[in-house]
């Protein structure tokens, strides 16, 4: 095989999504890259935030299993990182200490202290290409306020909205709860920006309802996002690739029957939250990162063709690159789209989507791959340096 | 050389294991593993895509290799101890070091032994049981003999006769006398038809298996260049399958007429099968599509589910006997809408959105030619994808053939996935003097390849999967 480049996976870390970042790396992108012939370096980053590396921690069975786990992280596994000239992966061996050079680095992680940008940051200190969103737009993305705002900016339809800071809401609950009222209308939506997979977040139909839900977001997060409910609701979630040029999955629609997903619906439960939903998706459903969703979504071309262009425009105005999924909320009888939210990373990279829009996990690995490595060579020929005389003259 | 000698010493499988293993393999058969003991290069990377079943058999031989191997080390034991001679000490560092290499022979003397004094006389005991029960069984009898396709033919057989008629037929690929008498045991005695697959590996097999069955009728499925490790010549296996045509005399014989070496071996009394039909009987309006194939037969409307164009002639040709039969138009009818694809055999399995067409259980040049013509035609694919290990007991002929697979597989697909072993390079040389100008992925590990196939295809994608390469061909 002529590709024998060293591709380090990131996964784990400190996240409520850190098992699903597992089968995410695992899965959809050590095992694709392996028949692709690359060499692959497992990083697993563990709960309480240690690095390891080792043939193990790219199996499924080592997380499945409390003593496997804690028996692949013996002393030497643990790995430092060298950020000279390049990434370069130090870890101890039986015979010494083991020098690994990584070409590329596919970050896995979702949700805090990876999927955030945080990572993103430290791959640009070592000045290593790497797969997926980069800095800049990973932390838009993980912040729904700042991505509302940017749809706002960019003339792109988003459910009318407020935020708080945590402080706010806990100074003067009384002027937040009525700012809200009188500025939104119900049902709401309250978020803790900051997290991903549903966590915190709370469908309120009265005001009555109102406080406890905002105290819940204020438990998971700095800041709240309250924003109102779309009615005749459709969600619908289109996967994305590319850096200027896209590619498009096919739009997706959970079949969630009215409900919201929240974490367990998403990950736990297959999906199979709520009376109605029957095993199997019924005809038309398949069975998704999220449950049971329909693929293509069933709507009007005209409906289609909108929330195309609504992802399509918020991924060039967020500045995303690689791989993202974009979030929308249709209004059915108005036909309105609204964008709703960005995932950097979509769990298992929907692959299950794009292997139906014909696009194997193989090839979108190595397309991935590609896009990395064509916006880390465009990011070289930006100039870093600049010469004055100002120590001289300091 | 070293390095061979060195892979001895392994420790998880243990020597013990990888030849106890290959012995597995070989179906004890000493000649190929003796072959395969002389090939191997590496013992330590022997067993990759099964594990050793510890029957009574292998437990047996296990037991005995222990007590050789501590009967062994016990006189050179005494060597060292009884003797303080310098000679002994170096006799007996000799005999350590040649441990390893004694070992593999020493494991099968007691298959040969057993093989001549228990196995051979019980064999004789029920080959002539078999032989006998079927001279008294009323059923006509059906062998189905060929380099290829004679499972296929089998099996279609089988399922348009059952409509009609109580059949019984060898099951999977049972196709020797053993296995055969294994099958006659189980017979009721009432069945109307037997069908009997005869698998051919030297000259002879098949007239003993005439013998021992007594054959009605006869089907010659195909010839081709497999087994030629055996059987040295293309000229050999024809005379082989022949033999079948010896033995009929005047009964009837079907050939495939779409075999160009069965068409000029037809001396005119034999009944031509083919895409085209039957002679008195013609195939029309046939339609090829990935997952069945239509065509018409006199009044028969034929919608199989049996994938590509070489299935047609076979299906014609049950559809004839099961008119001489006397099976009825609408049972014919039943029997042909139960025909559904065979395990391994051109079965289309729909895999992550993919239509991926397993074959691999074909091995000869004849089947990948089949396999390849079926993808050529089949049009409005994002790409087509191939994938084998290539061929294997193709003796001294074996570069040219799989250069010529090479060159097939060049224009015709897109993705070319070649499982790593010893033929790879003249596929490779193939694809190269045929300028192809696709994706070559070569894969190490075929199980671990096989396991995640579904991440390699997609929607829009036609995967044909043929071949398969055992361990004891490694």
């Amino acid at each position: 095989m002529s590709t024998k480049k060293t591709v380090a996976v990131v996964f784990g870390s400190r996240a409520p999504e850190h098992d699903v970042s597992i089968i995410t790396a695992i899965s959809s992108i050590i095992e694709p890259l392996k028949l692709l012939g690359y060499k692959v370096v497992p990083i697993y980053i563990d709960k309480t935030g240690r690095w390891w590396t080792g043939d193990e921690f790219a199996r499924i069975e080592t997380y499945q299993n409390e003593k496997k786990l804690a028996h692949a992280m013996k002393r030497r596994n643990a790995i430092e990182l060298n950020v000279n000239e390049g990434l370069t992966i130090i870890k101890g061996t039986k015979l010494g200490v083991q020098y690994t050079k990584i070409d590329i680095v596919f970050p896995a992680t979702h949700g805090a202290f990876g999927e955030d940008g945080s990572l993103m940051g430290l791959l640009r200190m070592a000045n290593v290409p790497f797969a997926g969103c980069d800095m800049e737009a990973s932390v838009i993305a993980m912040n729904k306020i700042l991505s509302k705002i940017i749809a706002m900016q960019n003339g792109i339809a988003t459910p009318k909205f407020l935020y708080f800071s945590r402080r706010n809401f806990e100074t003067n609950p009384a002027a937040v709860i009525k700012e809200i009222n009188e500025g939104l209308k119900y049902p709401l939506f309250v978020k803790p920006p900051h997290l991903g997979s549903s966590i915190g977040i709370t469908k309120v139909s009265k005001k009555s309802e109102l406080e406890n839900a905002l105290e819940v977001a204020a438990h998971y997060d700095t800041q709240i996002l309250v924003e109102e409910g779309v009615e005749n609701l459709i969600e619908v979630t289109l996967p994305i690739i590319g850096n200027d040029e896209l590619t498009t999955g096919l739009l997706e629609r959970p079949l969630n029957r009215g409900e919201f997903f929240d974490f367990d619906t998403k990950y736990m439960n297959g999906g199979k939250k709520g009376k109605n939903s029957k095993a199997g998706g019924g005809k038309n459903g398949k069975l998704g990162a999220q449950g049971y969703s329909e693929i293509p979504a069933k709507l009007p071309a005209k409906l289609s063709v909108a929330a195309q262009n609504l992802a399509t425009a918020m991924y060039h105005a967020s500045g995303l690159s690689g791989i993202a999924r974009i979030d929308m909320l249709i209004d059915e009888k108005t036909g309105v789209v609204y964008f709703n939210e960005i995932n950097p990373l979509p769990g298992s990279l929907y692959v299950h989507n794009w292997a139906r829009a014909g696009i194997s996990n193989v090839e979108l690995i190595k397309k991935i791959l590609r896009l990395a490595e064509e916006k880390f060579a465009a990011e070289q020929k930006t100039a870093t340096t600049f010469k004055t005389n100002f120590l001289k003259q300091f | 050389m070293t390095k061979k000698y060195l892979s001895r010493f392994t420790i998880k499988p243990d020597y013990g294991e990888v030849l106890l293993y290959m012995l597995q393999q070989t179906e004890y058969d000493v000649k190929e593993y003796l072959k395969w003991l002389h090939r191997v290069k590496n013992f330590r990377t022997v067993i990759k895509r099964q594990s050793l079943v510890k029957t009574k058999k292998i437990r047996l031989l296990d037991l005995m290799l222990v007590i050789f191997t501590m009967l062994y080390a016990a006189g050179i034991f005494c060597l060292v101890w009884f003797s303080e001679a310098i000679w002994a000490n170096v006799l007996a560092l000799v005999l350590l070091l040649i441990l390893p290499l004694v070992t593999p022979y020493v494991i099968i003397v007691p298959l040969v032994i057993s093989k001549y004094l228990i196995q051979k006389p019980a064999e004789k005991k029920i080959l002539a049981r078999a032989k006998a029960k079927l001279a008294a069984h009323p059923a006509a009898k059906i062998a189905v003999v060929g380099s290829y396709g004679k499972t296929t033919a089998k099996e279609v057989l089988r399922i348009v006769l059952s409509a009609g008629k109580k059949v019984a037929a060898t099951p999977g690929n049972i196709n020797q006398p053993l296995g055969i008498a294994k099958f006659v045991d189980k017979l009721n005695g009432d069945e109307d038809i037997l069908i009997i697959e005869m698998g051919e590996f030297r000259a002879g097999d098949i007239t003993k298996m005439c013998d021992l069955v007594g054959p009605d009728i006869g089907f010659i499925t195909g010839v081709s260049e497999a087994h030629l490790a055996t059987f040295g010549n293309l000229q050999n296996i024809v005379k082989t399958l022949f033999e079948l045509r010896d033995f009929l005399g005047k009964k009837p014989l079907y050939l495939n007429g779409d075999n160009d070496i069965l068409r000029k071996e037809d001396n005119k009394s034999s009944i031509l099968y083919s895409v085209d039909g039957l002679a008195h009987e013609t195939v029309k309006k046939v339609e090829i599509e990935p997952l069945q194939t239509k065509f018409t037969l006199g009044k028969y409307k034929i919608t199989s589910q049996l994938i590509g164009r070489h299935n047609i002639g076979i299906v014609a040709a049950a559809v004839d006997l099961a008119e001489k039969f006397g099976m009825s138009a609408v049972k014919i009818e039943k029997g042909l809408k139960d025909l559904i694809p065979f395990e391994h055999r051109m079965q289309p399995v729909i895999v992550n959105g993919a239509i991926v067409i397993d074959d691999t259980y074909n091995g000869n040049l004849m089947g990948v030619t089949v396999g390849v013509n079926l993808v050529r035609e089949l049009d409005g694919f994002k790409r087509k994808i191939y994938v084998t290990p290539g061929l294997v007991e193709q003796g001294d002929k074996t570069r040219q053939i799989h250069v010529e697979i090479g060159k097939m597989l060049a224009d015709t697909f897109d993705v070319i996935v070649l499982m790593q072993n010893s033929v790879t390079d003249f596929i490779i040389e193939g694809l190269k003097k045929h300028k192809f100008a696709g994706e070559l992925l070569i894969e190490d590990n075929p199980l671990k390849f096989y396991q995640n196939l579904d991440k390699f295809v997609a929607v829009g994608d036609l995967v044909l999967m043929q071949n398969d390469w055992t361990d004891n061909y490694a």
